[in-house]
This record gives structure tokens, sequence and C-alpha cells, in this order.
């Protein structure tokens, strides 16, 4: 966990970010009044903590980390494990992501039990599956979540509609809130190329495919060929630049 | 299980922390150096990486029994290039230093100091993944970086290059990207 407390500065807009709160051996109340154990992170109507130290936290450049783990119903688990074991055979699906163009990777994971502990300490038992989220992307916290509740709803309804506490994506003001109890701060986060969002390496890729077969194309033209060719490849890669 | 996109992998490891060291860990964490002098920057094929300390689970309410970790946990992910244990195998010997400084803060991680026991403490603590994404799964770290200094290369061709006649444009392209005829 990272320091608390300050904003957060993306791509010049400044925004200010929380994450969810340990109780620390308080008894704390869910959104319906009931008691929930100590040591346990409070749900709604709480004093969430300000975040974070932009550097030190989910941004590295252009790049914003996003960690969010939520509870499940029972049934979730098998329900999700068909829906992605589909899209991850048929690639059905994955169109939707790839229209959300600011995402570079992303997971999701479901923990239905955690790693052991090693002997002699038991394995520690939970009560319901987590579902793990994880994103690389480019742009604000704020962007990324109405993008994703725009674009893809019933995706959205269908992959955390199983979560405790979901309360559908639209409007996205208790969307944030959910996302913001749920989510974890990054104590460390690396990219490769934190100065590139996801277009510009989409784009960069197909500027060199093509680039690369003008070169092969030119190498026997001469400079009046050479001209002509040239400006027909600066006005067919001229949005990858 | 997902564990792959083209030629991507995700690793996911989960491992229980030492309650009576998370300052300790979190300060380690927070000394780390950022960008490429990161120590994840040394393995040349990740992408995206992060440590997480987990200290709690959230509680929701309607109808969910509370989870309460007996002790925090520290969440490790990576995007990388190529198989698994190549990339555990490059981990534990390029970064084995902050990598044993970070995870023996945690629970059951061996005494020794050989790589190979942090690859197998590694290995025994990952998480499969469910669905695993890329919007350019076939790509890897060094191809992307090529393509993104070329793209910034030509981009500044053009600029330069708008006022040549024809001869001499055909002669700088040539000069900067190759093309002339063998």
């Amino acid at each position: 966990m990272a320091a608390n407390g300050s904003n957060v500065t993306v791509d010049g807009a400044t925004t200010t970010r929380r994450r969810p709160r340990t109780a620390n051996g308080r008894s704390v109340r869910d959104a319906n009044g009931s008691a929930a154990p100590s040591g346990v992170i409070q749900s709604a109507g709480q004093d969430l903590l300000p975040v974070l130290n932009a550097a030190r936290g989910n941004v590295d450049g252009r790049a914003t980390a996003i960690t969010v783990l939520t509870p499940m119903r029972w049934w979730g688990p098998p329900l999700l494990r068909m829906l992605f074991g589909l899209t991850s055979l048929t690639g059905l699906g994955l169109g939707t992501l790839r229209r959300l163009s600011f995402i570079h990777y992303a997971r999701w994971t479901i923990i239905d039990r955690l790693p052991p502990k090693g002997s002699p300490a038991p394995r520690e038992r939970l009560n319901h599956s987590y579902l793990f989220f994880e994103s690389n992307f480019n742009g604000t916290w704020d962007q990324y979540i109405d993008a994703f509740a725009a674009v893809v709803p019933s995706r959205m309804r269908v992959i955390w509609g199983s979560s405790f506490g979901f309360p559908g994506p639209l409007p996205t003001g208790p969307f944030k809130e959910y996302i913001r109890r749920n989510e974890f701060v990054a104590n460390h986060y690396y990219t490769a190329y934190p100065e590139a969002t996801t277009t510009m390496v989409l784009s960069s890729l197909e500027l060199e495919a093509r680039l690369r077969e003008f070169i092969d194309r030119s190498a026997r033209m001469n400079a009046g060929e050479f001209k002509r060719a040239y400006d027909r490849l600066l006005t067919s890669v001229q949005r990858c630049l | 299980m997902a564990n792959t996109a083209g030629q991507a992998t995700a690793l996911s490891v989960l491992s229980p922390i030492h309650p009576e060291r998370l300052e300790s860990l979190e300060a380690t964490l927070a000394a780390l150096p950022l960008g490429e002098r990161s120590p994840l920057a040394r393995v040349a094929t990740t992408h995206f990486a992060r440590w997480v300390v987990i200290g709690q689970l959230v509680y929701e309410g309607g109808g969910q029994k509370p989870d309460t970790l007996g002790s925090p946990y520290l969440l490790f992910t990576s995007n990388f290039d190529g198989p698994l244990d190549e990339y555990l195998e490059d981990l534990s010997q390029l970064s084995f230093r902050e990598a044993h400084a970070i995870w023996s803060h945690c629970i059951g991680f061996p005494k020794g100091k050989a790589p190979r026991q942090l690859i197998d403490y590694l290995m025994s603590h990952r998480v499969d993944t469910t669905m695993f994404y890329s919007a350019y799964p076939r790509t890897t770290v060094a191809q992307i970086r090529e393509s993104l200094a070329l793209r910034r290369r030509f981009g500044e061709f053009v600029t330069r290059s708008q006022a040549l006649d024809p001869s001499a444009l055909m002669r700088a392209f040539r000069s900067a990207f190759g093309g002339s005829p063998s």
C-alpha cells in the first residue's frame, strides 16, 4: 500500500482517487447496517481516504494501473469461467475490448483459494471466490471508467454482476464509488514504454509494416516515380504519424 | 485458464506477508527506483508489471460473509513476452537482489539465497489467469520500442524533407531508411 492523501495528475488533469481503508480493529457496518467483524474493510458510506502519490502509485508516464478485487456470489465463478473460456477459444467479445482503444493489457482472474502459507501455518480459507481485475491503460482513471461503462455496459453487467455490491455500470457515479472501494493502489508500477499510448503502439506497428513494404517496393524507382509513391505513402500513413 | 495471449504471458503471484514485516516491505517497495531504473526494467521482456499490497479484503454486505485475512498478501503481476520459465529465470538472475529483498518479507519464503529457490517459491504461489487480453498479443517489447523509434524518426524525416526536390528526397529517404537498389 502506498502513501495516502495526494492527488494524481495524468495528462494535465488532476483527479483525487480513493482506496479502501482497513477498519483497524473497529467494528464497521455495511450499507445495510449489518455489523462486519473487525479487520474487514468497510463498504459504502465510510470516510474513504484519498489517493495518491502519482510517482509511486498507479501511474507511470502515460500508463495507469487498475487493480480491483471483488467478492463473488457462488454462481459467479462457473458462469465467468464459461464466458471467459468461450471468449478465449473463439475470440468473441475481444473486438469489443479492442474498441476500448486505450487498454494495453488486461486480465481477469478468479481466485477460489489463497496460495499456501507453508507448513505449519494452514492455508487461509475464503468464504467467497474473488474476481481480480487488472488493467494497464492510458488516460485518466475517470476517462477509463466512463468509457468502459459507456461502450460495454452489458458485458460489465455479466462480468461483475455476480460480485457483491456491484451497482451496475450506469450511472457511473455509484459505479466509480464501487471501484474505488474495491481498488488497491500499486506499491510499484513499471511499464516498458511509458511514453506510448495503446493507439501509438498500434499506429507504429502499422506504420512500420507500410514503411518496410514501401522501402522494398521503391528500391528500383527513379526520382519521379519515387516522389509520387512517397506522396501516396504519406497519405496512407497520415493517421499513424 | 488463459495465461497466454499470442506470444505474451500473464503471471500473477499471491504471497502472504509476515504481518509484523508489512511496514518494512512497504518501505522496500517505496524505495525501488522507478521507470527504466526499476528492477523490473532489467527483464527486457516485461511490458507491464506491478507489486500491490492487499491489506484486507472488502466487505460489501448484501449477504456476503466477511473474509478476514490473517495476514496481508503481496500481489505481483507481470505481462511479458515468451514462456513463464524463461521469464522467471531472467527475473531471478537479473533482479535477484530486489526480488529477494521483497519476497523475503513473505511467509514461507526459503531462507537460502539461490535463484532457484526464488523461482520455486513464485511458482508455488502462482494464481492462474482466467482471461488475458492484449491489444497487440503478437508483439514483443523489443518490437514495440523499435517500432516507436521508427515512427519518431519517420515523423522527423517528413517534417525536414518537405522542401526537397524528388531526387534529393529519394537520396535522403534511402540514406535514412535504406532501400537503395542492390
